[in-house]
C-alpha cells in the first residue's frame, strides 16, 4: 500500500508507556496499512526541537559538544542534554532550555504558543511538561 | 576530472526536491520527519560521493598544480605507495619497492679525547648531539692511541631525517663510554646525506617519470633512472637526487652522466669517491657497448645575486626594511666575534636604534665559507663607530671588504627563494648534447629572478614584495666570478673538456636590498 499523504503534515508518534519513549505509529488497517500514520499535531517537531542537541558544554567536560550538521549557525535544538547536575536552580534552568527550544518553533510558524513547567520529583530526578497549541489554536497533547 | 562532483548544497537541493515531489503535502522543515530524512539522505550521498571522488583520485597517479605553484598528488598516500610498488620503484632499501624512507647521515669524523692509552672504542658505540634527540654511532671498532689520541673515528647517524645532518663543531656526548674515553667529542667532519621520507609530491613525480619513460635497453632516461637509484656494493643507496644525461657528449658510443645530490651549492656535487661508486653501479647495468662517463659537475665560477625589492606594507610592515640605507652599503673596517667597526655609522641606523626599533643588518659574508644567504642580525648596541650584534658572525668577515645593507623581514624570505631556484638548476646544456627528452633549466635568468622576487609569498599567501625598483636596469644583477655586478644572465659553460659547469652561488652570495 502507498503512504497516504492527505492525513497530515508529519508522522504520528506514539509513546510506549513501558519505556516512556516515542516511536513511529504504523497503520494496521485501511489503505495506509503498514505505513507510518500522519497527523498535524507537530509532536515530531516538538520532540525533535527538545531532544536535538544544541551546541553547548556539559559542566565539567571543558569542551563544547553537540550541534546539528545542517544548523551551521547553532540556532536549533535545546541545551537540555547539558543538564548533568541537580542543583537548586536546575528546574528553572531546565524550563528555560525547554522554552528556548519551543520558542524556535513559534518563530518558525510551526506552533502558535507553548507552556513549559519543570519540577523536581525526587533528588536527582526532574520532570518537564511541555504543552503547545498548533497554528489553528488547537490544544495539542502535552509531552 | 573523470567523475562529476556535486557540491553539498547541490546534493541537499536535489534530496529536498525529490522529497517535495514524493511527499507534496508534508512538512519538509528541519524538525519534521521527512525533512530530517531528506537531510540524512543528502549527507549520506555527500559522504558516499567523497569516497567515489577519492577512488577517482586514486585511479591514476596524477598530480595537480596548486595555487602556490607546487605540484600536489591527487592520490592518497596509501594509493601512491601501492602505485610505487606496482611499478617497482626502488625505495632505497635493497629488494624493497615503494616510497623512499628517511635516511641516515654519514661521513662524520671526530677525534675523541682519552685519558688512558689504547682505549678500545667498539663499533656501534652511541653518542648524542647537544639536544639529545639525534643519536649517532661509530662505524667500526677503533683502538685509540695517546693520550692525546690522534686517531679519527667515523660516525653514521642512527636517527633518520635531515635533522641527522650535523655540522662540523657539533659536540657529541657518549652514551656509554668505555673507561678512559672523555665524555664528549667534537665533529671535525660533518654528518651529511640524511634525507626525509619522500613526500607524496616527490613520489608521484617519480612514478610518472617511471611510467612515461619506461625502462628500455639504455635510453637516456634509463641512465637517469639507473643513476638515481644506484646503490653501493653493500646495497646502500648512493642518494643521487637528480642525474643529468648527455648522450654522445664524449663521442660515439659514450654517455656522460652528471649526478647531483639535493642540498645546496657545491654540496650538491658528489665527491670523487662517490662518483666512482656511481660509475661502478651503473657500469653493471649499462649496455656493454657503451662507454659511461660519470662526471662531477664543474664550478669554475661562483656567482653572486643582488636584487632590489620594495617590501609590501602588509601586516603592519612586517616585511619592511628596518632602516633606510639609502641604497649604499657600509664597509666593515674591523670586527670581533660579535662587533663590527665602520668609518661612520649611518645616521638612519643610529636613529632607528635610538628609537628602540631593534634595527637589523644584512651582512653578505661573501666567501666567508658559510651559507649563501645573507647574515641578518639585530643590532644590540651602537657606541661610536662600533656596532655590537646580538649574535656572533657565523662565517669569516674580511675587514675592508665585507659590507652590510639594511636588514628587514623580506630579506631572508626572498633570499631563500632565490637560493632554492639556483639549487634547482641542472648543469650546462650549452654543448647541445644534453638529453632532449629531459628539459632541465641550467641558466640563472634575470627574468626568473624578477619573477621569484615579485611572487614571494608568506605561508599564508600574503605577497611580501610590492615592486622592484630599477626594473629593467638594476632590479636584478648577477656577479660572475670576480667581475662586477652586471645586468646579465649567467649561463654555465661546457667546453666538452671535463664536466659541464653548474651554477652555484658563492657563500654570502645573495643580497636583497631596497
Amino acid at each position: 500500500m502507498a503512504l497516504q499523504l492527505k492525513d497530515g503534515l508529519d508522522v504520528k508518534l506514539a509513546r510506549n508507556s513501558a519505556t516512556g519513549k516515542y516511536d513511529l505509529s504504523f497503520s494496521r488497517t485501511g489503505p495506509n496499512k503498514g505505513n507510518p500514520e500522519l497527523e498535524v499535531s507537530r509532536t515530531h517537531a516538538v520532540l525533535t526541537s527538545l531532544l536535538r542537541r544544541k551546541r553547548g558544554q556539559r559542566p565539567g567536560t571543558g569542551f563544547a559538544a553537540g550541534g546539528y550538521y545542517f544548523d551551521q549557525q547553532n540556532r536549533r535544538g535545546s541545551l537540555l542534554w547539558t543538564i548533568a547536575q541537580d542543583r537548586l536552580s536546575t528546574p528553572s534552568q531546565m524550563r528555560a532550555y525547554a522554552e528556548d527550544a519551543m520558542q524556535q518553533l513559534v518563530e518558525r510558524n510551526i506552533i502558535q504558543s507553548y507552556e513549559v513547567t519543570a519540577s523536581r520529583t525526587a533528588p536527582g530526578k526532574l520532570r518537564a511538561d511541555v504543552g503547545w497549541r498548533d497554528l489553528a489554536g488547537k490544544q495539542a497533547v502535552s509531552v | 576530472m573523470a567523475v562529476t562532483v556535486y557540491t553539498e548544497d547541490q546534493l541537499f537541493d536535489r534530496a529536498i526536491g525529490y522529497f517535495r515531489v514524493s511527499f507534496p503535502t508534508q512538512d519538509l522543515g528541519e524538525d519534521s520527519f521527512f525533512g530530517l530524512l531528506a537531510r540524512a539522505f543528502a549527507r549520506f550521498f555527500v559522504l558516499a560521493q567523497e569516497e567515489i571522488y577519492q577512488a577517482d583520485c586514486d585511479s591514476l597517479p596524477a598530480y595537480q598544480i596548486d595555487a602556490d605553484g607546487n605540484p600536489r598528488s591527487r592520490c592518497s598516500t596509501e594509493a601512491l605507495d601501492a602505485w610505487a610498488f606496482v611499478f617497482g620503484l626502488p625505495s632505497g632499501s635493497p629488494g624493497i619497492f615503494g616510497r623512499r624512507r628517511a635516511t641516515v647521515s654519514s661521513g662524520g669524523l671526530a677525534i675523541p679525547g682519552v685519558s688512558a692509552a689504547a682505549v678500545l672504542l667498539p663499533a656501534n658505540t652511541q653518542a648524542a648531539d647537544p639536544t639529545g634527540q639525534i643519536i649517532v654511532k661509530t662505524v667500526s671498532a677503533t683502538t685509540l692511541n695517546g693520550p692525546p689520541n690522534l686517531i679519527p673515528v667515523q660516525f653514521v647517524s642512527v636517527t633518520t631525517g635531515v635533522a641527522a645532518n650535523l655540522p662540523i663543531g657539533t659536540v657529541l656526548s657518549w652514551q656509554s663510554p668505555p673507561a678512559g674515553l672523555n665524555a664528549t667529542c667534537t665533529l671535525t667532519s660533518a654528518l651529511t646525506g640524511a634525507k626525509e621520507t619522500e613526500t607524496n609530491a616527490e613520489l608521484v613525480l617519480r612514478i610518472l617519470q617511471r611510467i612515461q619513460t619506461p625502462p628500455r635497453g639504455g635510453t637516456a632516461a634509463d641512465y637517469r633512472f639507473w643513476t638515481e637509484t644506484a646503490v653501493d656494493s653493500n646495497g646502500a643507496t648512493l642518494a643521487v637526487a637528480r642525474a643529468y644525461v648527455y648522450p654522445l657528449r664524449s663521442g660515439l658510443g659514450t654517455v656522460d652522466v652528471v649526478p647531483l645530490y639535493g642540498g645546496s651549492g657545491t654540496g650538491r656535487i658528489p665527491p670523487a669517491a662517490e662518483i666512482t661508486k656511481l660509475q661502478t653501479a651503473v657500469d653493471l647495468l649499462r649496455p656493454v657497448s657503451v662507454k659511461l662517463n660519470m662526471l662531477a659537475a664543474a664550478t669554475p665560477k661562483l656567482i653572486q645575486i643582488r636584487v632590489r625589492a620594495t617590501p609590501s606594507d602588509a601586516k603592519n610592515g612586517t616585511y619592511g626594511f628596518d632602516w633606510d640605507d639609502g641604497g649604499t652599503f657600509v664597509t666593515i673596517t674591523a670586527h670581533t666575534a660579535n662587533t663590527l667597526t665602520v668609518a661612520a655609522v649611518p645616521a638612519a641606523l643610529s636613529a632607528a636604534f635610538a628609537a628602540g626599533a631593534k634595527p637589523r643588518l644584512q651582512i653578505p659574508l661573501v666567501g666567508g665559507g658559510g651559507s649563501e644567504l645573507p647574515f641578518v642580525v639585530t643590532v644590540s648596541s651602537i657606541v661610536g663607530t662600533v656596532i655590537t650584534l646580538e649574535q656572533n658572525f657565523p662565517a669569516t668577515v674580511f675587514d675592508g671588504l665585507t659590507y652590510f645593507w639594511a636588514g628587514g623581514g623580506v630579506v631572508l624570505a626572498v633570499a631563500q627563494r632565490i637560493l632554492d631556484y639556483v639549487n634547482g638548476l641542472g648543469p650546462s646544456r650549452i654543448s647541445g648534447t644534453a638529453d632532449k627528452g629531459d628539459a632541465w633549466e641550467d641558466q640563472v635568468l634575470l627574468e626568473r629572478l624578477v619573477d621569484i622576487v615579485m611572487e614571494a609569498k608568506d605561508t599564508d599567501g600574503t605577497k611580501m614584495v610590492s615592486a622592484m625598483p630599477g626594473y629593467g636596469s638594476t632590479a636584478a644583477q648577477i656577479r660572475i666570478g670576480g667581475a662586477a655586478f652586471a645586468i646579465t644572465a649567467y649561463r654555465p659553460l661546457d667546453t666538452l673538456v671535463g664536466a659541464p659547469e653548474l651554477a652555484v652561488i658563492r657563500s654570502g652570495g645573495i643580497e636583497v636590498i631596497r
